[in-house]
């Protein structure tokens, strides 16, 4: 069985991780964090508790926007969408990831490391 | 019988007991928590709801790592505020709070109006005639600002409700006498009419307050834009 990926490397992806999941549109904590292990298989682990300050923080940098909504059951909830800015965000992230994705795969060459 | 509400409810009172989190950011983690639970239950993964809730439970973590986390996103927002609170408070010790007649060389007819400094009036009213009430009045405003600084520390927001109540009639109550009704402050120097020249201290002063008070606020309801009877389907 394979190592879980990093705690590094979780946390530095965990930005465009979010960001790339909001482009499917509004979602809250918990959806994510499934979207996170569906689109992993599993192998990215990220704790429930940590899901919430990467948001905050996201909301807080102005690159997802949360809103509050009252659900059937009369609870609140919040929601996260993509701000214009997360929109250009994701696009450098997304530049930055191919690069070192590529950069890597060049040097590895095509070896099985 | 397993009760979840009531469980979820002590874990909320704990969390407020023992974590900085804000009303705002337990909702979500409430929420999150109950949306596991039913997931849990759902795929059947457990047998019962008290195992689900004690999972749910536990992927959150613990009070303290929660509430590092969070302060470590934190918005920022409130703190800048209430360093702009306490900035205008400590500049209103500084700066003129009243301008009062200047007797000048005991002459009978004041020669103008001299600067009565924060810091004047602040020791005036501490030791000039060592009267309760006067102490109070310079003390009280003073402890409710040292008060603020408690939720820096990580203490739990709600136990700082009152102190945001009563930093708001502060500072609102000061600003409203500041507009509204200045001759009450005539008996603090003698001299009728000085209040009509009230200093650039005495709207500083009155104005950490509200900024503290906001700042509290914030905190607590950062982010927090309910928008009731707009229904979206769970999952």
């Amino acid at each position: 069985m394979k190592k879980p990926v990093s705690k590094e490397l979780v946390a530095a992806s965990s930005r465009p991780m979010v960001l790339s999941i909001l482009t499917g549109g509004e979602s809250y904590g918990y959806q994510i964090l499934k979207q996170v292990k569906l689109l992993s298989g599993g192998k990215l682990e990220w704790s429930d508790g940590m899901l919430y300050p990467v948001l905050h923080r996201l909301e807080r940098d102005g690159l997802i926007a949360g809103r509050w909504v009252l659900t059937d059951e009369g609870r609140r909830r919040k929601y996260y969408r993509l701000t214009r800015r997360g929109k250009r965000q994701l696009a450098t992230d997304r530049e930055n990831w191919r690069t070192v994705h590529g950069a890597l795969e060049l040097s590895w060459g095509g070896r099985n490391v | 019988m397993f009760d979840l509400d009531a469980e979820v409810l002590r874990w909320r009172e704990r969390q407020e007991r023992t974590s900085s989190l804000s009303a705002a950011e337990l909702d979500e983690l409430e929420d999150h928590l109950r949306a596991r639970v039913n997931l849990e239950m759902e795929l059947m993964v457990v047998p019962n709801h008290r195992r689900a809730f004690a999972l749910a439970r536990d992927g959150l973590g613990e009070s303290t790592a929660l509430s590092r986390e969070f302060a470590k996103a934190g918005s920022s927002r409130w703190k800048k505020l209430l360093v702009a609170g306490w900035v205008l408070f400590g500049a209103s010790f500084l700066l003129p709070a009243f301008f009062v007649p200047d007797a000048g060389l005991g002459l009978s007819r004041p020669l103008g109006l001299r600067p009565y400094y924060g810091y004047e009036v602040f020791l005036e009213l501490l030791v000039a005639d060592g009267e309760l009430g006067n102490v109070l009045a310079a003390l009280s405003p003073l402890v409710a600002m040292v008060v603020t600084l408690i939720p820096l520390r990580g203490r739990p927001a709600g136990r700082q409700r009152w102190l945001r109540y009563a930093l708001s009639v502060i500072g609102v109550g000061a600003v409203a006498l500041g507009f509204l009704v200045p001759p009450v402050a005539v008996s603090m120097a003698g001299e009728p009419g000085f209040a009509q020249h009230l200093g650039i201290g005495f709207w500083a002063w009155s104005l950490s307050f509200v900024c503290a008070a906001a700042a509290l606020w914030l905190r607590d309801h950062d982010g927090a834009s309910v928008r009731a009877k707009q229904s979206v389907s769970p999952e």
